[in-house]
């Protein structure tokens, strides 16, 4: 072979040779990236199923029964009630419809009323007073309840908002009443992070005794709730579930959050009883013996 | 002297056997070649994207930071990926955003995270996904929750409207049920990122507290104390480097040969929903501290 032919040859092989080694180059994308492909970026942590929160049930009307005549109970909204109006409409409903009378205690100069007025009425309602009551209005209370009249307080924790001017804190005013039934209410909200049935302070609750009060009263629904401590002389109606939780205190506990003292009955909630509230759970069945225990027809 | 047919037949035949030999031997050092060739390129670019996500976070910012986090996605060169957290949280939508733009990322390249000053609500919300968080220790890391703020009942002026819940978006009930569902979200992506790490139960978190660095390393909020510096040298080394250069994630968008999504961002967005002081309406915001509305649903138990 001719030198030439030989350079050729050589040639031949160097070109196939670079070709097939840069190929793998090529090949492997490091002179053509492709950009990775995009993922779907909603993982199953975001998926709708798994966070959405179940609609309550709303079901159930309120019942009253029992039969009695006709009979008036005064509801308090005298005393800077916590929006009196709103949280004793369904009360006033249903007794309405039962035939009785309901009236509400607001008047412009109150002094002196109030011990006339417990006088000439059957139950006395009371929803989350945030002005404390006199030593005359409190004596008159008592003696009220001494003397066979009926009271249902609805009480409610401390609540802080914020206005223009700052931090504002609400207090309800009942501790001087309820000394004298054996029941203290906590300033603290009850809350449970492990099952609560709306936000944390949505809490459930159930019966914890016998007693008619808490007939049918598997399920309630309770939404800006405080405990209550119970004395001997006092029944716990209604307890929270055992992984309740107070603002206060910071631990798991059942908590009682309805108690009776003879002819006084203590709820640790208010907003429960609203228009928008009352048919969650079973909450119509424990309006219902509330109203049958001012009726007293329990 | 033309070449006789026997002798043209035998250099092809002898052609035939160069190229096979070149194709054997190019096939077996094709493989060396390759490596050497893609080492030599990574050496040039070897870069790991620090993407900054600052203040308060608005629908803006998560894009900005969603883009960034693309943009590294998408460029080869970037090897790792380490996010820089100064912020309290903001709104959820733009929590969310960052998050689920951070957990694409984590899915293709190391991400890392570090906490400068705070990292709390929607800001730790969104380093969720990262492997490894590193924090310095006097920083506020955690707040697990979310806060509803519902504009007040209407009667500062006349107007007509098509519903009942047109002006405040729906019964308190409803709200509820948002914030709730929100929160079960928030609290499950910290179960199911952390839930291995974490020295705290479930109702702990939910709880919302705001932990300083040195205790969040301990309960598992956050896993190292430690720098920038550390988290880059953490990320080099997950992503097997032993020379890199640390960009910010701007650059990593400017340079980046893949689309710009800046223009589609801005139509993307409306007004700042933090800034937006004009119009009352509901909101709900993954944010440590007070917002600027004074009423609403807070659901933070702390509160």
């Amino acid at each position: 072979m001719r030198p030439g032919e030989w350079a050729r040859l050589v040639a031949v092989f160097a070109i196939v040779f670079a070709a097939v080694s840069v190929s793998g180059v090529v090949i492997s994308g490091v002179f053509m990236p492709q950009p990775p492909s995009e993922q779907p970026t909603s993982p199953g942590v975001l998926a709708p199923e798994r966070n959405l929160a179940p609609t309550p049930v709303e079901a159930g009307s309120i019942e009253v029964n029992g039969t009695t005549s006709q009979q008036t109970i005064l509801i308090d909204a005298a005393h800077q009630n916590t929006q009196v109006r709103d949280r004793a409409q369904v009360l006033t409903d249903v007794l309405t419809s039962n035939g009785h009378q309901v009236s509400y205690y607001n008047p412009e100069n109150k002094i002196g009323q109030f011990e006339n007025r417990v006088s000439e009425v059957d139950a006395i309602v009371i929803i989350a007073p945030t002005q404390r009551y006199t030593q005359a209005e409190r004596t008159a209370l008592n003696d009220f309840v001494n003397e066979g009249g009926r009271v249902v307080l609805f009480t409610e924790p401390k609540r802080t908002s914020v206005n223009l001017f700052g931090e504002v804190t609400t207090r309800v005013r009942t501790e001087s009443i309820l000394t004298s039934y054996a029941i203290s209410a906590g300033t603290g909200y009850l809350y449970n992070l492990n099952g609560n049935v709306g936000t944390f302070q949505t809490i459930a609750a159930t019966s914890a005794s016998n007693q008619r009060l808490a007939e049918n009263v598997e399920n309630v629904t309770l939404y800006t709730s405080t405990s209550l401590t119970v004395g001997d002389e006092a029944t716990p109606v209604l307890e929270t579930q055992p992984t309740t939780n107070s603002s206060t205190l910071r631990s798991n506990a059942s908590y009682t959050v309805a108690a009776r003292h003879g002819n006084v009955v203590v709820v640790g909630d208010s907003e429960f009883l609203t228009e928008q509230n009352y048919r969650k759970g079973d909450n119509e069945e424990l309006v219902g013996n509330l109203i049958e225990f001012l009726l007293n027809t329990d | 002297m033309s070449p006789s047919p026997s002798g043209s037949q035998a250099r092809r035949g002898l052609y035939l056997g160069v190229i096979i030999i070149a194709l054997i031997a190019g096939s077996v050092t094709s493989p060396y070649v390759t490596r050497a060739v893609d080492s030599a390129v990574r050496d040039g670019q070897n870069t790991i994207a620090v993407i900054e996500i600052d203040g308060r976070m608005t629908i803006d910012t998560a894009e900005t930071v969603s883009n960034q986090l693309y943009a590294a996605r998408q460029n080869d060169s970037v090897e790792a990926v380490v996010l820089r957290v100064n912020s309290p949280g903001g709104t959820i939508s733009a929590a969310e955003s960052v998050y689920m733009a951070v957990n694409a990322t984590a899915r293709q390249k190391p991400v890392v995270a570090s906490v400068g000053s705070i990292a709390a609500s929607g800001g730790y919300f969104s380093l969720l996904p990262a492997e490894r968080i590193y924090t310095t220790p006097g920083a506020p890391v955690g707040n697990v929750g979310v806060i509803g703020v519902r504009p007040a009942e209407d009667g500062a002026e006349e107007r007509i409207v098509s519903g009942p819940d047109k002006i405040r978006g729906g019964t308190k009930d409803d709200f509820r049920r948002q914030v709730q569902s929100l929160q079960r979200e928030f609290v499950g992506a910290v179960m199911f990122h952390r839930g291995d790490e974490l020295m705290i139960s479930q109702a702990q978190v939910a709880h919302a507290k705001v932990y300083i660095g040195a205790r969040a390393v301990q309960n598992g909020i956050a896993d190292r104390v430690g720098s920038l510096h550390d988290a880059i040298a953490y990320a080099a080394a997950r992503a097997g480097l032993e020379r890199y250069t640390a960009v910010s994630g701007s650059a990593v968008a400017r340079t980046s040969s893949t689309v710009s999504l800046a223009v589609a961002a801005q139509n993307e967005t409306g007004p700042a929903a933090l800034d937006a002081a004009t119009v009352d309406r509901r909101r709900i915001l993954a944010l440590y501290g007070q917002s600027d509305t004074p009423a609403g649903v807070v659901t933070n138990a702390t509160g």
